[in-house]
């Protein structure tokens, strides 16, 4: 691989090199400033996709992936549309499973990193993540993601410990007509969308979809196919109504549902210990949300949304079935010409219900649990487009751990137009999670070995006494735009952890027959500690009106205070470097390429941990407008490798190695 | 290794290739480029009330929107616009407004626009957007881009409301629309 990476400098130096020469006619302003009204209406214009920071003034790591960027990757799923963030951990663990997380602490269950679609919490209670696989919108409707390192937790609530993830949809005005994706190739086997929006009344306009996919499976680490292809379908709408000159109604809902098919790695009691099976997994859910928002002045209202959401999942490990409804009241207004307050009070309630699984048993079977928060945020205008300072705090109360508090301090500087400095320190929590609290999990069996030692079986036992886990956040950040076409964002950070979860093992408990098995049980406790600190570059060049670089780099150091903490928690990986490439060679044609390069790192599971060797992946676009609503895209994914490993799952997966992939795309707007 | 390289020089060569097409390019202008220039000559095609600001003072055109916005309008810093002197102001609040003779506003969600023109109403404050949308809002000036050019659109009503005065050589040009705001 690193001899790929060196090939490569010259011959895109090259290319640099060689369209830096190339002129444009306009391309001091000066000529432009000379011409008249009429002529300025007359010259012919484009747009360039540049890269904007729109949210430049806040106080906070914040990378917005928007929805030109989405579409000029050729992303077909969300977890592939946030490889385009620096600092973010996105890795596949198989064509339907990814461990995303921001600074460190990955795994398919990761637990740090919190989701909202459209305001809408995709974030489990069941094991305090997120199900990636159930999480999808029609990608070509997305306005934008915000992506958000560090502790969130002030405005989100907790869980927002590393990170938070914002999908954002459009408004229903600005999808009007219809809007046809049909595509397919090796790993995206075939795919297919149709979206029409059209006006209600004067005031009100709406917007339905119908979305479904079927994604080839991979291969085993080991050899063979993986059989992990997948397929789904997903549907929804969402209507926007300005019904006075005051309020807006927003109503949105989706559904799916999924089959998933996986290679799963069970223990089991006799020899020879291990059980691998394919099976079928079929999952279904959806959500309604209602959001009215009133108001009064261009610096006061307030916005009251509901919303209902629910899944199942019915799989050997967990049977599952949860449903959540969550009501969110915030309130924005302006005190004294220099106090910005926004404050907020939210209720979640959550049912669930488990079935036994084969290796699982959760106790109670099913539990009801609520959720109170209210949280108030002040930006103090200490000089008037200079120095602001954000002081806020989250208060909530939930069944798992009790009251927790989640402050945040924020100072921002613009000592220059062109210049921007923050600082924040801030603490956030990780609430304990059902399994936590209430699972059975046999994890793995250590072989007899006769004739004295029996079978041990290793099993995870819920412990009601699992705290929360806790971090300090100290971040320093620096933005700028003072070259001409390049821009940069630098965010350097200290995360403190205290109360990390680690596994104790009981005693072996001996067995009551000679053939029995011996037993260890494993209870989550608070007693790791330790921290994680480094920095993120995301610099953006505009090289020329088209062609644009993006680089990002990210460097993360874990240092864990226990021995043990390692082999539990994993080691994200050191460095990260993303460059992507995007060039409109002719009106018509976008020309797009992507690099990432992933350091090695360790994930921790219960089959012991595994050294996930450093990759270089890439993927590339290319799109066509032959007419003004047509575009064809082809695109290569995973192109440097047949296929290439990026993560073990923390228990039962088999692991699964990501194939390269090619897929050809049409898009019809009418 | 050897797809790997046949990979990379496949690439290398389509990207020299494409460059090679590149000429159509050079033709156009680039949008924001010409949103700047254009606000700079709208300015100069309008006359503001007496008290609206003294006489020597400089034209003060602020600006909301992200850094590519900012960056497009530092071309016009400085600038004439009959006897005054521009000066932009790029706006990180929406604050403030009162010192502001032109405001430009890029992308604002609709549930802050409408507020905030209503506010600015009977103030002689140009405002200048970036669709018919913002119009319907009560915006007065309008530059989008149809079919390829920058159309002008300009809200009779909303000027008249601020007793500022356009030209009529730039009306002339413009599209017009007489768009009472929606609510009385």
């Amino acid at each position: 691989m690193n001899h790929s990476k060196i090939r490569l400098k010259p011959l895109l130096m090259s290319s640099v090199v060689y369209f830096a020469f190339i002129p444009t006619a306009y391309s001091g302003q000066d000529e432009l400033m000379e011409l008249s009204v009429e002529d300025l209406l007359n010259v012919e214009v484009i747009s360039v996709a540049k890269k904007a920071k729109s949210l430049n003034d806040s106080p906070a790591a914040i990378f917005v992936i928007t929805q030109d960027d989405i579409k000029r990757i050729g992303a077909t799923s969300v977890p592939e549309a946030l490889r385009l963030a620096p600092g973010l951990d996105v890795a596949r663990i198989d064509s339907n499973k990814w461990a995303i997380t921001a600074r460190g602490f990955n795994g398919r269950f990761a637990n740090k990193l919190l989701v909202l679609i459209d305001g809408r919490n995709a974030y489990t209670r069941a094991f305090s993540g997120v199900y990636w696989e159930n999480q999808d919108v029609m990608l070509e409707d997305v306005e934008r993601i915000e992506v958000i390192r560090g502790p969130g937790a002030t405005m989100w609530g907790a869980n927002a410990v590393n990170g938070v993830i914002n999908i954002i949809t459009k408004h229903s005005a600005d999808t009007q007509g219809g809007l046809l994706v049909a595509g397919g190739g090796t790993e995206e086997q075939g795919f297919g969308a149709f979206r029409y929006g059209g006006k209600i009344n004067a005031d009100t306009t709406a917007r339905a979809y119908v979305k479904g996919f079927k994604r080839d499976e991979n291969t085993l680490k080991i050899g063979g196919e993986a059989g992990d292809d997948w397929d789904k379908v997903q549907g929804g709408f969402r209507m926007d109504s300005q019904f006075t000159a005051q309020d807006s109604l927003t109503v949105q809902g989706d559904a799916y549902r999924s089959e998933i098919n996986q290679n799963s790695t069970f223990p089991q009691f006799s020899a020879p210990y291990i059980k691998n099976f394919n099976e079928t997994i079929d999952t279904f859910g959806g959500n309604l949300l209602a959001r009215h928002n009133h108001t009064f002045s261009s610096t006061s209202d307030y916005s009251l949304q509901v919303y209902y959401d629910f899944y199942q999942r019915d799989e050997a490990f967990i049977k599952e079935s949860r449903h959540v409804i969550d009501i969110d009241f915030q309130h924005r207004f302006s005190l004294l010409g220099w106090n910005d307050i926004v404050w907020g009070a939210a209720y979640r309630y959550n049912h669930d219900n488990f079935q036994t699984g084969t290796i699982t048993e959760i106790n109670p079977s099913s539990r009801n649990d609520q959720l109170f928060s209210t949280f108030m945020q002040d930006e103090l205008t200490l000089i008037d487009d200079t120095l602001w300072l954000t002081l806020g705090s989250k208060f909530e109360y939930n069944d798992y751990s009790g009251f927790e508090a989640q402050p945040t301090a924020r100072l921002m500087w613009a000592p220059h137009q062109q210049h921007r400095l923050w600082g924040a320190v801030s603490r956030a929590v990780r609430t304990p999670s059902r399994l936590e609290h209430n699972a059975t999990i046999l994890q793995k069996t250590i072989p007899a070995q006769p004739p004295f030692i029996p079978a041990i079986n290793a099993i995870f036992t819920g412990n009601e006494q699992f705290d929360s886990e806790e971090v300090i956040s100290y971040e320093l950040g620096y933005r700028t735009t003072f070259i001409d076409n390049v821009s940069i964002d630098i965010t350097a950070f200290y995360n403190k952890y205290k109360k990390l979860r680690t596994g104790v093992d009981s005693q072996p408990i001996l067995p009551t027959t000679p053939t029995g098995a011996a037993k260890v049980l494993i209870t989550s406790e608070n007693r790791l500690s330790g921290q994680t600190y480094g920095f993120e570059i995301a610099a953006v060049w505009q090289m020329l009106d088209w062609w644009r670089w993006d680089a990002n780099y990210s460097l993360l150091k874990t240092e864990y205070d226990q021995q043990v903490a390692s082999d539990q928690l994993g080691l994200s990986p050191q460095q990260r470097v993303s460059l992507r490439s995007a060039i409109l060679p002719w009106e018509n044609i976008e020309l797009d390429v992507l690099f990432r390069y992933v350091d090695t790192n360790t994930a921790a599971s219960a089959f012991g941990t595994a050294v996930i060797k450093d990759y270089v992946s890439m993927d590339i676009r290319l799109a066509w407008q032959p007419i003004k609503d047509i575009e064809l895209s082809l695109v290569g994914q995973n192109l440097l490798a047949k296929k290439h490993f990026e993560y073990r799952q923390e228990m039962l997966a088999t692991d699964t190695e990501i194939d390269r992939g090619m897929y050809g795309k049409l898009t019809w707007h009418f | 290794m050897l797809t790997t390289k046949k990979t990379l020089s496949l690439i290398a060569f389509l990207l020299l290739f494409l460059s090679g097409l590149n000429q159509a390019w050079s033709r156009s202008v680039e949008k924001q480029t010409v949103l700047a220039v254009l606000t700079l000559n709208i300015a100069r095609f309008t006359s503001w009330p007496e008290p609206a600001f003294n006489a020597e003072a400089p034209l003060n055109l602020c600006v909301f929107g992200d850094n590519i916005v900012q960056q497009s309008f530092e071309a016009i810093d400085n600038k004439k616009a009959n006897n005054k002197t521009i000066h932009i102001i790029n706006l990180s609040r929406l604050r403030n407004l009162d010192r502001c003779q032109l405001l430009y506003l890029s992308k604002l969600d609709r549930s802050r626009l409408k507020p905030l023109l209503m506010e600015l109403k009977t103030r002689p404050v140009l405002t200048v957007g970036e669709n018919m949308e913002f119009l319907k809002a009560g915006g007065m000036v309008g530059l989008e881009k149809i079919n390829g050019k920058m159309q002008l659109s300009i809200n009779l009503h909303a000027v008249k409301q601020s007793k500022l005065v356009i030209s009529s050589r730039l009306l002339k040009l413009a599209n017009i629309v007489d768009l009472p705001a929606r609510v009385h």
